[in-house]
């Protein structure tokens, strides 16, 4: 008998007909949403790859800083020297932060399958048991300011869902940056189905990066929930540029006097549908609050950006502002945008704002009338519209290091 | 030389006839400038030389040195020695002003078959320029004209133009929302280039004191769309004194 046997008997396995639609959020549930979760029924099922024979570092980024690797969901020791100590001892860490991990052993009878929300842990949990290796669930722990840490997701060539967690936590004068990278093997297919519980304390400052640079054929779901307490400091900067589908999507509650700034960058292209989907609570006032997103869409490829601000009672003098600003390359390119403000404080100060269009023509007669050919002169404006989100999340990097 | 005969343009979007019958020839070394009033149709001039796609060409012709330039696209024409400064330049929001110069120099350089300019080579050239200019070196770092103030604007203009070493440069309404120590700098500038006697300049304003800091050898009214006198010196002053209207009508 196998281990995967003995965890979840064949008869009781949710994947053998290899039937996700029957666990995803119904339409009915996703309504609301301006990107539709088909892509994720025909995910492929199959066993996940056994990354550890595979040359890591070919698809490694370089990176400067303290590197954890996450493959398929695991911290995985052995790919070109990452991680040793860490999946030896299962702690690792340096000044002013630290690391662990466990399997996280919950079974099928202890878990609840939500077929209305993503992300759908429990079910790839189930997967995963049933794969014969329960996922690891990542936490790391920050109290002083402390140096760049860089968590790298590898996704192997198949697999569905592949869950992938992650706990952060800023204690009290801790300062941390953390980046994720998600990365994948050429023409990988999997699924990755990640889930986040982000907590920041009063005083604590946490600058979180996601890096997708997944392969086209690859798909992601990263919703993750974030708690900021009182006078909490929590920027996330996104860049999205691989995989056919891809939804950010964040849940944040905020105390009173947080400062909260989220960036997103979306490069679209034909085929692909990338998503940053969040929800703002604001409990308390919060004078300095803002979402905005950059989307480069061209092709057929499909640009979300979904936001929503809810200002409570008790969050008077809120000021915050979210704006999506979208530069559309052709006429198939599609962006869906759906803002949404809430308020029930009577002295706030809440806005949202778009602007789409093309590519400026005074823009391309001043670099045409500087000697640029029409296609260099293109791509440095698409350079340039795409450059702001890249610059931020190159300065994180710097200035952590 | 840059030789402008009979040229007539109207606007694309409406046909509306702006250019009309415009004839001019600007040799290596000389500096036009053309006056006139608002709507006459100067800055229009300058688009069209440059190619500027909102304006068709009914009639006439331009040459730049024997080479038909109308039958040549904007960054053609900008590559074979044409420079326009814009009057109002264009912010260019993430493209910073180092890489945008050395790209539009190395754009020239490769036309002409010459190596790209190695970033160090190209640092020491356009420090040495900005200095002459009054420009601190942060410029190179910063976004193209995004939030510059106007005359922060025009010696960016300026500076291209000296890196860039045109054949042929016009000049629209530079003094447009300068100080007068920014004019004075802007026409230095000006000056410099034209030192080297290479360049032919078409200035388009419309006042004398730049005139005051770029003695023109020849100077143009422009009314309703073509050059209705043409002289020294003495009829931007004349049109000091007596305005457009005096001068056009005697």
């Amino acid at each position: 008998m196998t281990m995967a046997e003995t965890l979840l008997p064949a008869a009781e396995n949710p994947f053998l007909d290899n039937d996700l639609a029957r666990y995803l959020p119904a339409p009915k549930a996703e309504t609301w949403r301006m990107s539709t979760v088909r892509p994720l029924k025909e995910a492929e099922t199959a066993e996940i790859d056994r990354l550890q024979d595979i040359d890591i570092e070919r698809i490694l980024p370089v990176l400067q800083g303290d590197v954890l690797v996450m493959a398929g969901g695991k911290v995985t020791a052995g790919m070109g020297g990452v991680n040793e100590g860490l999946a030896a001892s299962k702690t690792g860490g340096y000044a002013g932060v630290s690391y662990g991990y466990e399997a996280d052993k919950r079974r099928r009878g202890e878990l609840t399958p939500d077929k209305g929300t993503l992300p759908l842990a429990p079910l790839g949990q189930v997967a995963d048991a049933w794969r014969g290796g329960e996922p690891d669930r990542v936490r790391v722990f920050c109290d002083k300011k402390c140096q760049l840490l860089h968590v790298v997701h590898v996704l192997p060539k198949r697999g569905a869902p592949i869950s992938d967690l992650l706990d952060i936590e800023v204690a009290d004068g801790g300062e941390l940056t953390l980046i994720e990278h998600f990365v994948g093997l050429a023409d990988s297919t999997a699924w990755m189905n990640a889930a986040r519980h982000v907590r920041v304390a009063t005083g604590g400052k946490l600058t979180h990066g996601v890096v997708q640079n997944l392969p086209f054929t690859a798909l992601l779901t990263l919703t993750q929930g974030v708690m900021m307490a009182d006078s909490a400091d929590y920027s996330l900067q996104i860049i999205q540029n691989g995989a056919c589908f891809a939804r950010v999507e964040s849940d944040i509650v905020c105390g009173a006097e947080v400062a909260l700034d989220l960036q997103a960058v979306q490069h679209v292209k034909t085929g692909q549908t990338h998503d940053v989907t969040t929800r703002v609570r604001f409990n308390g006032p919060a004078p300095r609050a803002s979402v905005t997103q950059r989307n480069l869409v061209e092709g057929g490829g499909l640009s979300v950006f979904q936001g929503k601000y809810h200002v409570a009672q008790a969050a008077q003098k809120t000021d915050a502002y979210m704006r999506c600003e979208n530069l559309l390359l052709d006429d198939r390119a599609v962006v869906n945008q759906k803002p949404e403000l809430e308020i029930y404080a009577d002295d706030v100060k809440c806005s949202h704002g778009a602007s789409t269009g093309g590519l400026s023509d005074e823009q391309l007669f001043y670099l045409k009338a500087r000697g640029l050919p029409e296609e260099v002169a293109r791509g440095l404006l698409v350079e340039a519209f795409m450059a702001a989100g890249r610059e931020r999340m190159h300065d994180l990097m710097k200035e952590a290091t | 030389m840059l030789d402008i005969k009979e040229l007539y343009a109207e606007l694309a979007e409406d046909n509306k006839a702006i250019l009309k019958g415009v004839s001019l020839a600007i040799k290596p070394g000389e500096v036009h400038a053309v006056m006139g009033p608002n709507g006459a149709g100067k800055s229009t001039l300058g688009y069209v030389l440059a190619g500027r796609e909102d304006y068709t060409v009914t009639t006439g012709n331009v040459t730049m040195d024997g080479q038909d330039l109308l039958e040549m696209d904007a960054d053609a024409r900008a590559r074979a020695g044409l420079f326009l400064a814009f009057q109002y330049p264009v912010e260019l929001p993430g493209v910073n002003v180092a890489s945008f110069l050395r790209t539009c120099l190395n754009a020239k350089r490769a036309e002409n078959g010459e190596e790209p300019m190695n970033a160090a080579v190209f640092l020491k050239l356009a420090r040495a320029e900005m200095a002459t200019l009054g420009m601190s070196d942060n410029f190179l770092q910063r976004f193209v004209n995004v939030g510059f103030s106007g005359g922060e604007k025009k010696r960016l203009e300026m500076l291209q133009m000296a890196l860039l070493a045109p054949k042929y440069a016009i000049l629209d309404e530079t003094d447009s929302g300068l100080d007068i120590d920014a004019l004075r700098i802007v026409a230095e500038g000006v000056n410099r280039v034209r030192e080297k006697g290479t360049t032919g300049f078409l200035i388009i304003t419309h006042y004398q004191r730049l005139l005051d800091y770029i003695k023109p050898d020849f100077v143009h009214v422009f009314a309703d769309g073509k050059i209705v006198k043409s002289g020294g010196m003495e009829i931007a002053e004349a049109l000091e004194k007596e305005g457009y209207s005096g001068v056009v009508a005697a």
